[in-house]
């Protein structure tokens, strides 16, 4: 592989690492925001992960 | 010397109290600013919401308490109300005022709440809101009158414009100064009876847990959650209530009924002369319209025919735009594909995976503009409290009540929204049936998929009007399975009993430009948010699993092979036959779909939806389509964005193909039972459909899912809609070919 092949392998490879701890974090809050029902708030700013809900609205 | 002590500052506590619809959060919002926190309330989901108001010099907490219609706690809403009022919730003192916010336009109904408060004996601000909407509709409010009937300040404010804030701090202000207590009820003597026989009764130990008003509760209410909480034994409670409320039994009274019977006596009697011309204010247009719309026959053909005229416009006006988001799609990759003709791999990433991908799901904005269009156009008018309303009866066969036509409505645009709003349910068991069946309504994310197949196979068989009609029946199907699964469910798995359901109907008046555009905006930026981000990410990874490995001489060996076929049929050399490809643009098109095809077998994600493909087989779904579904379990709209990238990276969705409705219009069986035919016929598009209506895709449903019941009951969730959807897709498919 040439430098070029290279710096193209290694742009990919950090896109994609990059793609998969989003993803990551992206499940993480989302499960504990499902697990937040213990009163002390889910550590998301309240919101769910996927639309920003924060129940007060969707209740009233 | 005198020493000085150093004491933390403690501000004066207010409450801000109100029904649903009030513009209470408007008002708190104004009053507060930005100073706001948000948490919840100890052990329950219910949201604590506070602030810090400036009231003159000085400052005080303000907390916003969920809307209610009255003290009757029934829901975990109205329980936190109850609780906070009467100081019972840990790290929430009781408060020392309470800002009563009404609506003016309905004031008989919202002092209801007032005058049950008033029993607390806490100084009582009364906000009239919506005090604009009350001069719009000609009423003339004598607010002085008001204020001398009911012996506490009463200030008309409108939440929305902050008119009339500066007078309600000073009323505040007012009332935490010199505590004025509101006028209270002088109860029947039956009622008084009834309480003073209940309270000598309620056991010493008990007593000393209760407050005032809560007596009352226990008296007025059916099956009263402070039994449970004050730990009384339930029989003794029941048994002594009962006694109690023979007196009012006596005076002719049912004692459920008893208190809105005195209550709404004493407030006619306060109202009497303060509001002046309520009878020009009747919404007399609205009430010849609901003879109609909430007919039970009438109303429900209303109510089809207004759906159907809805979907029909949300695919037949969006085509246009799509074509515009289509061309967009293509004009940037045209631009930015020869930046990275020297990187393949990068050029490949960038053109089939990112721009085709995220480009095959931006596609559908402006179908999702228009379907929030008509949400908030029905909402804002009033006719979606009557959608509620006609669907009480049928509700009500099935074990549920109109109330949970609220939470079903709200999962048409999401369900994570719609999950939540089942907070609003009293039974428990009635709001967990809602929240199980709530996911099955067909959330905004299906519409790309109905739109992509129907756009792509119902419409060039069948024509415009019954893709229309499709999509429109589309949107039932999710509505119909639940009725039928809650008919199950409450009788044999949650077993619930029938619930009275209460509903307001606001006035009808014209939609409202900036609430119309506002609710399109929230949507298409939030549409576009999720395809910045998360549609993003998967897109990145599954062109990651389609594109890797790549063996090293799987091109050369595919380049060879198909010389030599091009050499054995015309005669010639291999050497020749290269030239002649090199030559002609349609050979050269073959070989690079020869060897694009060739490269998805050693493929990750080609392994494994081949591997699982014959799980969905019995549905008519080929590995491409098995792929797009098991990359939709995050979330359901991901297959289209998959699809575009299995068609790009597969060298089908190109210049010539034009798009990803084309490549899928093409696509055939290589081998099996149909080899050759063609593999999306109208069973497997149906099928593909059915599966994505029923499915449980939607990794955040899921967890509000648990959030508002547990983790077991979000699996139970996952495990029941999965297994249905691939049934159902299996029947649909099965039956279909049998016509076929």
């Amino acid at each position: 592989m040439n430098a070029l092949q290279w710096i193209e392998l290694t742009v990919v490879a950090l896109i994609v690492g990059g793609a998969v701890c989003y993803l990551i974090v992206y499940v993480r809050d989302v499960i504990r925001f499902g697990s937040s029902s213990s009163g002390k708030g889910c550590g998301t700013g309240g919101g769910c992960p996927s639309c920003g809900t924060d129940g007060r609205d969707a209740a009233e | 010397m005198a020493e000085v002590v150093q004491t933390p500052r403690r501000l004066a506590r207010v409450a801000m109290l109100g029904n649903p619809n009030t513009g209470k959060t408007s008002l708190f919002n104004s009053l507060t600013g930005l100073r706001q926190r948000v948490g919840n309330y100890p052990g329950i989901t219910v949201e604590k919401k506070t602030g810090v108001m400036q009231l003159g010099k000085g400052e005080a907490e303000l907390i916003d308490l969920p809307g209610t219609y009255s003290l009757a706690a029934a829901s975990p809403d109205e329980r936190v109300v109850v609780d906070v009022l009467a100081g019972h919730v840990s790290g929430t003192e009781r408060p020392e005022a309470i800002v009563c916010v009404v609506d003016a336009t309905n004031l008989q109904r919202n002092l209801f709440l007032v005058s049950q408060v008033a029993e607390l004996g806490i100084p009582i601000v009364v906000a009239l809101n919506l005090w604009d909407s009350a001069r719009k509709q000609g009423l003339n409010i004598n607010v002085e009158l008001l204020s001398k009937r009911l012996g506490v300040p009463v200030v008309p404010t409108i939440g929305r414009t902050a008119e009339g804030l500066p007078q309600l701090r000073a009323a505040i202000v007012e009332a935490l100064e010199q505590k004025p207590l509101m006028t209270r009820i002088q109860w029947p003597e039956s009622a008084a009876r009834a309480e003073a026989e209940l309270r000598a009764a309620i056991p010493e130990k008990i007593r000393a847990q209760l407050k005032e008003l809560e007596v009352q509760r226990l008296l007025f209410d059916a099956d009263s959650p402070i039994i449970e909480r004050v730990g009384w034994e339930h029989a003794e409670a029941r048994r002594l209530i009962d006694e109690a409320r023979k007196h009012l039994w006596d005076a002719g009274v049912n004692p459920l009924a008893a208190e809105a019977l005195f209550q709404y006596a004493h407030l006619k009697e306060i109202l009497d002369g303060v509001v002046l011309s309520p009878e020009e204010a009747l919404p007399r247009g609205s009430e010849s319209i609901d003879g109609i719309l909430i007919h039970r026959f009438w109303g429900l053909l209303v109510f089809v025919g207004m759906m159907f005229v809805v979907f029909q416009a949300v695919y037949a006006g969006a085509g246009p735009l799509m074509d515009l988001v289509d061309g967009a799609k293509g004009w940037t990759q045209d631009l930015v594909g020869p930046w990275f003709e020297s990187m393949p791999m990068l050029q490949s990433l960038v053109t089939d995976g990112v721009i085709e991908g995220v480009g095959a799901f931006v596609i559908f904005l402006p179908q999702i503009l228009i379907l929030f269009l008509f949400i908030a156009l029905l909402e804002d008018t009033g006719y979606m409290a009557r959608a509620a309303f006609l669907m009480d009866k049928l509700f009500n066969w099935c074990g549920l009540n109109g109330k949970s036509f609220v939470p079903f409505l709200s999962s048409y645009a999401c369900a994570v929204p719609g999950v939540m709003a089942t907070r609003t349910i009293e039974d428990p068991k009635a709001r967990l049936t809602t929240i199980l069946l709530a996911p099955l309504m067909s959330c905004s994310a299906r519409l790309p998929v109905y739109v992509l197949m129907i756009g792509a196979f119902v419409e060039p068989q069948l024509g415009s009007f019954w893709a229309g009609v499709a999509l429109f029946g589309m949107h039932f199907v999710g509505l119909f399975v639940a009725v039928v699964l809650a008919f199950l469910f409450t009788r044999f798995l949650i077993k619930t009993k029938p619930q009275p359901f209460v509903l307001e109907l606001p006035a009808y008046h014209a939609p409202r430009i900036h609430n119309v555009v506002y609710r399109m905006y929230e949507a298409g930026k939030e549409f576009v948010q999720r395809a910045g981000t998360v549609i993003l990410a998967i897109t990145i990874i599954i062109w990651a699993m389609l594109y890797f490995p790549r063996p090293a001489d799987l091109e050369s060996n595919e380049t060879k092979a198909f010389a030599a076929e091009q050499a054995q049929a015309a005669g010639i050399s291999e050497e020749e036959a290269m030239a002649a490809i090199e030559a002609d643009e349609e050979l050269a098109a073959a070989l690079q779909a020869r060897i694009d095809g060739a490269y998805v077998d050693p493929r990750l994600l080609g392994r494994l939806g081949k591997g699982l493909q014959p799980i969905f087989a019995p549905a008519g779904f080929d590995w491409k389509i098995t792929v797009g579904v098991l990359a939709s379990f995050p979330a359901r709209e991901v297959i289209v964005s998959t699809l575009g990238i299995i068609y790009s990276l597969g060298g089908e969705v190109d210049e010539e193909s034009g798009s990803l409705r084309e490549a899928m219009r093409h696509e055939t069986w290589d081998d099996g039972p149909r080899a050759g035919a063609t593999v999306f016929n109208l069973p497997v598009v149906f099928a593909i459909m059915v599966f994505f209506a029923l499915c449980s895709q939607c990794g955040s449903t899921l967890a509000v899912t648990a959030k508002e019941s547990n983790w077991k009951w979000a699996a139970f969730t996952f495990v029941y809609m999965t297994s249905l959807a691939w049934i159902g897709a299996v029947v649909v498919y099965q039956v279909g070919m049998m016509f076929l």
